[in-house]
């Protein structure tokens, strides 16, 4: 299922959420970034139906999510706030919310064990949501948003108050989730998880749409920055005399103590179609090569000013 | 960052970076006054400024009352209202015993968030990982009550006995009344001890100022109520916290005994609520909650 | 030794937080890591006098934690998890408190309190008062009110929690700037181990209120065994087939990435000539250690499974 959004904006009074974005989002995990205060909440509200779009529209699957009751049946939604039901029991709030989608009791209750099994909480399932720890309400509201199975799911910080190996956990089940050819929407603020999941990302700032999809290719589009490529081998006296002598090389750090060298070159598919023939020609024994600016942290940074 | 610049090689680079501090520090630190000092100039900044100019109003009565009956002589009309007006020791207990309202809106408005509110914020596992214990954090809290609740109790009460000094026409009244100083001084401290503390419990249990200024109303004011409904019949004076204070001051400014029973009971009931006020705290101000 | 343990104990009521536990944290950056409920809260409280120990002792900056408590509180800092403010003071008013709190004179810490509020990023913010301030701003003043004194040594507890990347990155870039000289020593609780592969040296590990793992980050991460996380741009499929053919065993790694294992005597030359010959672009070789985060979670399962690594069910959180 496909979310789609078109010329999207909300405003409240004259304070603008969200400013004219047009984006899709298909099957497979999105990391949906942005900083604080960024519009992310607002989109997250707009594309679950819980907000009327100011102008523009938001469907799912081609239809507008905005009053459409019959959407939410293939809608999972994991709030961030956790204050919620602190009196009922895990096990309660996930039936209820069940027999909320029209579930007949035997059904919800085979549903329910299922989500709530899926993410290790059987043990505390009939203690109340006010004494779980945070990580344990991630978790309960995580196996709400399963339990009808719904094709798109929608994940606000997730991982928040998780311990590693929930973290661990997690991040595989929403890994699965997204092989299994479910839209699944994640935000976070830890890029290093989220690089994790996906690749594809959505990334928002002052309500606008920065950038959409794979990161590589976002990288490739910023073709006004040179990218940076840092190579670990035995001689990097040699190669770095053989790598300056092409024009796209614009500069060259040497890292003595650490045996490496980093290069900016802003004809990145030259550099690297030319690398393989130099490192065999010369003999040079290459421990590791990488580019620091290809990771999500870095093209974050170069995007959100 | 750095500036570095060829040939200035002495002079010192202030790199934005983080820079140790070469002070020294006080070995044992009195923290309560810390605790107090900002919490008194807190409390100013906020909204006293205003009640304390009216909790002047009754003073300066209390005050043309001293004046006038020393120096009114002659017309005989006024010399009877004047003659009416004694100034002995009850004439100070009275004086505190009708600030008592103006004391417990002062001691509510400076006292009901001083510990509700660092509870809402979580401050005390900051004030715990410091030098600080239980008795500095809750005795500067209740210097703070002190501070403003003594400025509408023993201060004035102590002006008006040396305005009364100074004009006064009766031979040997201080040598009368030398005592009277420490009873106003005593009478403030019950007030203090015992509603001051009263208020800082108060404000350990509840969530809100507001919630904290209804309780400690409700605490001091429903049992006095009830004290009068049911003293058609019997005197049960004892239930309520003021006039248990008024019988203990009455006691010490030598003015009889105004109930039907011992004073001593009046007072074991006090030192019960104090002491019961402290196990509470105690119990209450812990460094950490342990349920989240 | 900036923190050392003995059998360090702490109970709360007649649940065991803290389990006898023996260790010592070497002077500098240490980790210290567990799930959730392992124990690592009730321990750096343990430490600091805010719960009672029940068994055991415990040294901080060479002193005894019982006998000299008010002292070690004024040469450490403690950046708490809560969302912890002095209500009513302004951002310079609540530094300055605690500077004055932990036993500095009222000038000495109005001008300290200038001074942090300026290195943590909060100059603009700091005469208002504390209660406006947004989550990213609450941790950059718990951390200033924990080290306007010049702490010997700073407990930090989940540092990063409710900011946003660039104020994640902020936050521990400071916390290296401050550890970096190595005048103070700190001990950082987390369940970001990224955060701590970042800053950290040194880690300590718990699980259920036992110490089960201590040692350097390297040491835990383990060393590289003969696989490659490996990226390539062009015809993939062709690449692929070659390494192969070639002996290389292959794994996917997400949609973009391949993990690599040499056959046995082959060096990194082979990825180069068979991208030379595939017409591909090489772009990312990298031996695989495995992460933190990867060591952490196996040692956890080793504790609690005795070895055998358990599926998706059987763990518990409390």
């Amino acid at each position: 299922m496909k979310i789609e959004a078109d010329k999207l904006s909300k405003w409240y009074g004259q304070v603008i959420g969200v400013n004219n974005c047009t984006f899709t989002m298909g099957p497979g995990v999105t990391g949906f970034l942005g900083p604080n205060g960024a519009g992310k909440t607002t989109l997250l509200r707009l594309m679950t139906g819980q907000l009327k779009p100011s102008t523009g529209t938001v469907t799912i699957a081609g239809e507008p999510v905005w009053n459409h009751h019959r959407l939410f049946e293939s809608i999972g939604y994991c709030p961030e706030a956790d204050a919620f039901w602190q009196y009922l029991s895990g096990w309660d709030f996930v039936v209820s919310l069940l027999r909320i989608h029209g579930y007949r009791p035997a059904e919800a209750a085979e549903r329910a064990e299922r989500a709530i099994g899926t993410v290790d909480m059987l043990d505390s399932r009939d203690k109340r949501i006010g004494t779980y720890s945070k990580g344990m309400r991630q978790r309960i509201k995580l196996a709400q948003a399963i339990a009808h199975d719904p094709g798109i799911l929608f994940l606000d910080e997730p991982l928040n108050g998780m311990d590693p190996v929930g973290r661990h956990k997690t991040i595989e089940l929403i890994k699965h989730m997204g092989s299994e050819g479910k839209t699944v929407v994640v935000s976070s603020h830890i890029l290093h998880e989220v690089e994790e999941m996906t690749d594809t990302i959505l990334l928002v700032n002052h309500g606008r749409l920065l950038a959409e999809g794979n990161i590589y290719e976002i990288r490739r589009l910023i073709d006004t920055h040179p990218l940076q490529v840092t190579i670990q081998c035995d001689e990097i006296d040699v190669l770095m005399a053989h790598l300056v002598r092409f024009d796209d090389v614009q500069s060259v750090q040497f890292d003595r103590a650490r045996s490496r060298l980093t290069v900016e070159t802003n004809r990145p598919d030259e550099f690297y179609r030319r690398l393989p023939g130099i490192v065999l020609e010369h003999e040079i024994h290459v421990q590791s090569l990488w580019s620091p600016d290809e990771n999500l942290e870095a093209v974050f940074d170069y995007l959100v000013r | 960052m750095a500036a570095r610049r060829r040939g200035w090689t002495d002079m010192p680079i202030h790199e934005e970076a983080y820079a140790a501090w070469e002070g020294t520090i006080l070995r044992a630190p009195r923290t309560w006054m810390v605790i107090a000092r900002t919490g008194v100039r807190l409390v100013w900044q906020k909204k006293l400024a205003v009640l304390l100019f009216i909790a002047a109003v009754p003073f300066l009565f209390r005050a043309g009352q001293v004046y006038f009956s020393s120096r009114i002589s002659g017309q005989s009309f006024l010399e009877d209202i004047a003659r009416s007006i004694r100034i002995d020791a009850p004439f100070f207990m009275n004086f505190m015993k009708y600030q008592m309202l103006l004391f417990l809106i002062v001691v509510a408005l400076c006292g009901a968030g001083l510990i509700a509110n660092d509870r809402k914020y979580r401050a005390l596992p900051l004030y715990f990982s410091k030098p600080v214990n239980f008795w500095d954090y809750v005795s500067g809290k209740f210097l703070i009550i002190v501070f403003y609740g003594g400025l509408v109790t023993i201060v004035p009460a102590l002006l008006l006995f040396v305005m009364q000094l100074l004009v006064t026409r009766e031979q040997g009244f201080l040598a009368s009344h030398y005592w009277v100083p420490f009873s106003i001084v005593a009478m403030g401290a019950l007030m203090l001890v015992v509603l001051g503390g009263l208020m800082l419990t108060v404000s350990a249990f509840v969530r809100g100022t507001r919630s904290a200024i209804i309780a400690i109303f409700a605490l001091i004011y429903i049992p006095d109520l009830l004290a009068k409904i049911l003293s058609m019949s019997r005197d049960v004076g004892w239930i309520s916290i003021t006039r248990n204070i008024e019988q203990v001051a009455a006691v010490l400014f030598d003015a009889g005994n105004p109930r039907s029973y011992s004073p001593w009971v009046g007072f074991v009931i006090l030192a019960m609520i104090v002491a019961a006020c402290v196990g509470a705290l105690r119990w209450r101000i812990q460094p950490t909650e342990i349920v989240k | 030794m900036s923190v050392t343990l003995n059998d360090f104990t702490v109970n709360y009521g007649a649940v065991t937080a803290v389990d006898r536990i023996s260790a010592a944290f070497p002077p500098g950056a240490t980790g210290l890591l567990g799930p959730n409920g392992a124990g690592k809260t009730s321990l750096i409280r343990g430490l600091l006098g805010l719960v009672p120990t029940a068994h055991g002792s415990a040294t901080i900056l060479g002193r005894d934690i019982h006998s000299e408590r008010k002292l070690i509180r004024q040469l450490i800092g403690y950046m708490p998890e809560d969302d912890s403010l002095i209500p009513g003071l302004t951002g310079i008013g609540m530094v300055r408190y605690a500077g004055e709190l932990s036993g500095m004179s009222g000038a000495d810490a109005m001008q300290r309190a200038h001074e942090v509020l300026f290195l943590v990023g909060l100059e603009e913010a700091r005469y208002r008062t504390v209660e406006t301030y947004s989550a990213g701003m609450r941790q950059r003043i718990k951390l200033a009110q924990a080290i306007v004194h010049d702490p010997k040594l700073l407990f930090l507890d989940e540092p990063t929690s409710g900011m946003d990347p660039k104020g994640r990155l902020e936050m521990l870039e400071l916390i290296r700037m401050i550890a970096g000289r190595n005048r103070m020593s700190i001990i950082l609780a987390t369940h970001i181990l990224i955060d701590v592969e970042r800053t950290c040296d040194h880690v300590v590990i718990i699980n259920r209120g036992r110490l089960i793992k201590e040692g350097s980050v390297g040491g835990i991460r383990g060393k590289y065994a003969g696989t490659f996380s490996v990226r390539v741009e062009g015809p993939r499929a062709a690449f692929e087939e070659a390494l192969r053919s070639r002996g290389c065993k292959i794994t996917p790694d997400g949609a973009h990435r391949i993990d690599v294992t040499l056959p046995d005597g082959a060096a990194t030359e082979l990825f180069f000539e068979v991208a030379r010959d595939a017409g591909v672009q090489l772009r990312r070789l990298l031996p695989s250690v495995q992460s933190l985060e990867d060591a952490f979670v196996k040692l956890v399962d080793e504790d609690e499974y005795g070895g055998s690594p358990p599926g998706m069910d059987g763990h518990a959180d409390s």
